[in-house]
């Protein structure tokens, strides 16, 4: 389920900006609500700095840039021992409550996670048919006719850059809460790699493919590694076919057979 | 000079943009006055979309000065060059293709007469915003269905909402890259209708091939040949020019 709310912000972004670890970005030993928040301040702060940085480039070397600078993160939190606890990581002492209820019950703690994903999802599909998400998709479409128009899509896609970290930073929170702990692994580049897995198999550029994706991932993941020590391959040979023979991912080609099973 | 800035909307002085060793703007310079309709003509590789890309600020020239309306706007960005009043189009079409016609219109109209940062509101429930996009829907005779899909459109429809993205932002020059490439001859004339009825207070800029739409169009001409200005003036004086027969006109036909 953290899975699925992780992905819900992907699609809103420009096109070159594959999102760096979305994971990564938690504060290690989330105690409270308080340190969940903070875990989406930090997003917010560390994309804002990051993307400065990487916002010269574009497209592959965007993406280069962006893993390298999440492999950078990583080694500090692997070294930085005091704070993070290294390979090690650091438990939560005690699950926060949520209301009054105990998040120590699977069922209670599933129910906070669907709210939180209700609520990311409502707020992105209303930020995608605001002006504001038309403005980002008019980026994704065409950049250069974006500024010959007049906009400043440098600012744009920082601005969607900053909005998919706070959500990814909100996604990390539940995560930390859910597995009641958290290392310095979640901050690895394969992290990000899952999500951008999660993206391309259930549809990029939409908001309900990222969740189907990220279900179909967890799923195969479940299935392929009870069969198989090697299920990472399988995965991957699953991936590649998808990207190869259904570049719209799930949804998207969903959508095309809908689309054309209308059409006389 | 500081009397001509003033009067004019463009002064191009001494253009030049060099590849390394291939010039492709040569000292270059060329006005356009006010309402003033200016065609830009010359063989392939004169250097007519370069001209074009310098002035919207898609390409940096390397020397010169491109002033537009008293201020030296050579090397700023397209969007800043944009919002001071110059709009474009491209010459192979660049449009949102996968949004509808009104959408197309409602981003372009937006980034001035919209709030591009409202990230609560639904898009199309700005009304006056779709409103305007409607009448400059019909500004450029694309009918009153904004529904239709951009890549959906006829190539000559999909040349005409070029042009509507780019009157949105009320521009007072318009650089028009060669607006009837491709089309067909009834494409072509109600291309010369929709571009006559354009408000004749909107100076232009246009690059363009075929003769009978320039000179239907044109107030004045300008001629480049690899790069460098080879004439000047009014369309008779164009015609009457024995360097631009020989080189240009002589051999297209």
């Amino acid at each position: 389920m953290t899975d699925v709310t992780e992905q819900a912000e992907l699609d809103n972004m420009p096109q070159p900006a594959i999102p760096p670890s979305e994971v990564t970005r938690y504060q290690p030993g989330a105690e409270s609500w308080e340190d969940m928040r903070a875990s989406a301040d930090t997003a917010f702060g560390y994309d804002l700095v990051k993307d400065e940085l990487a916002d010269a480039l574009a497209g592959i070397p965007f993406l280069m840039l962006t893993l390298a600078f999440s492999q950078l993160v990583f080694s500090v939190a692997l070294k930085w021992r005091d704070v993070t606890g290294g390979s090690d990581g650091m438990a939560l002492a005690e699950k926060p409550s949520f209301f009054g209820f105990n998040l120590d019950h699977s069922l209670v703690m599933y129910f906070m996670t669907l709210l939180f994903f209700v609520a990311a999802f409502l707020s992105l599909g209303r930020l995608i048919n605001a002006p504001l998400g038309r403005v980002f998709i008019g980026i994704r479409e065409n950049e250069q006719r974006m500024l010959a128009i007049g906009y400043a899509t440098r600012a744009y896609k920082l601005l969607a850059f900053v909005i998919a970290g706070g959500f990814a930073g909100l996604a990390g929170g539940l995560y930390a809460i859910f597995n009641g702990f958290i290392s310095s692994d979640a901050l690895y580049w394969t992290a990000s790699g899952d999500i951008l897995i999660m993206t391309m198999l259930g549809g990029a550029g939409t908001l309900i493919g990222p969740p189907i994706g990220a279900a179909v991932f967890l799923l195969m993941k479940n299935v392929a590694s009870s069969y198989s020590e090697h299920w990472l391959t399988i995965i991957g040979v699953i991936f590649i076919g998808c990207v190869m023979f259904f570049p719209g991912g799930i949804w998207g080609t969903l959508q095309k057979l809908r689309w054309s099973a209308t059409r006389p | 000079m500081e009397r001509d800035a003033a009067v004019n909307i463009l002064d191009i002085e001494h253009l030049r943009r060099a590849f390394g060793s291939l010039v492709v703007t040569d000292d270059v310079n060329l006005t356009v006055a006010p309402g003033e309709r200016h065609v830009i003509i010359g063989p392939n590789g004169a250097g007519k979309t370069s001209l074009i890309n310098q002035i919207g600020g898609q390409l940096a020239p390397t020397a010169g000065r491109i002033v537009l309306k008293g201020r030296d706007i050579a090397g700023l960005s397209p969007n800043r060059i944009s919002r001071m009043g110059v709009a474009r189009t491209f010459q192979r079409n660049n449009l949102f293709h996968n949004l509808s016609v009104i959408e197309n219109l409602r981003l372009a109209l937006a980034v001035k007469f919209g709030n591009p940062l409202d990230c609560f509101r639904a898009a199309d429930r700005d009304v006056a915003l779709t409103d305007r996009a409607y009448r400059l829907m019909q500004q450029v005779h694309l009918g009153d269905d904004g529904e239709r899909i951009a890549r959906n459109l006829s190539y000559g429809e999909q040349r005409q909402l070029e042009i509507g993205i780019a009157l949105a932002g009320e521009p007072e020059l318009l650089l028009l890259d060669e607006p009837t490439s491709g089309m067909s001859p009834a494409e072509t004339a109600r291309m010369i209708e929709l571009i006559a009825s354009l408000p004749s207070s909107l100076s232009m800029l246009m690059i363009e091939h075929d003769m009978q739409v320039v000179f239907s169009v044109a107030d004045r001409i300008t001629v480049l040949y690899y790069g460098k200005v080879l004439a000047s003036g009014a369309p008779a004086e164009i015609q009457a020019n024995d360097r631009v027969r020989e080189v240009y006109l002589g051999m297209a036909h």
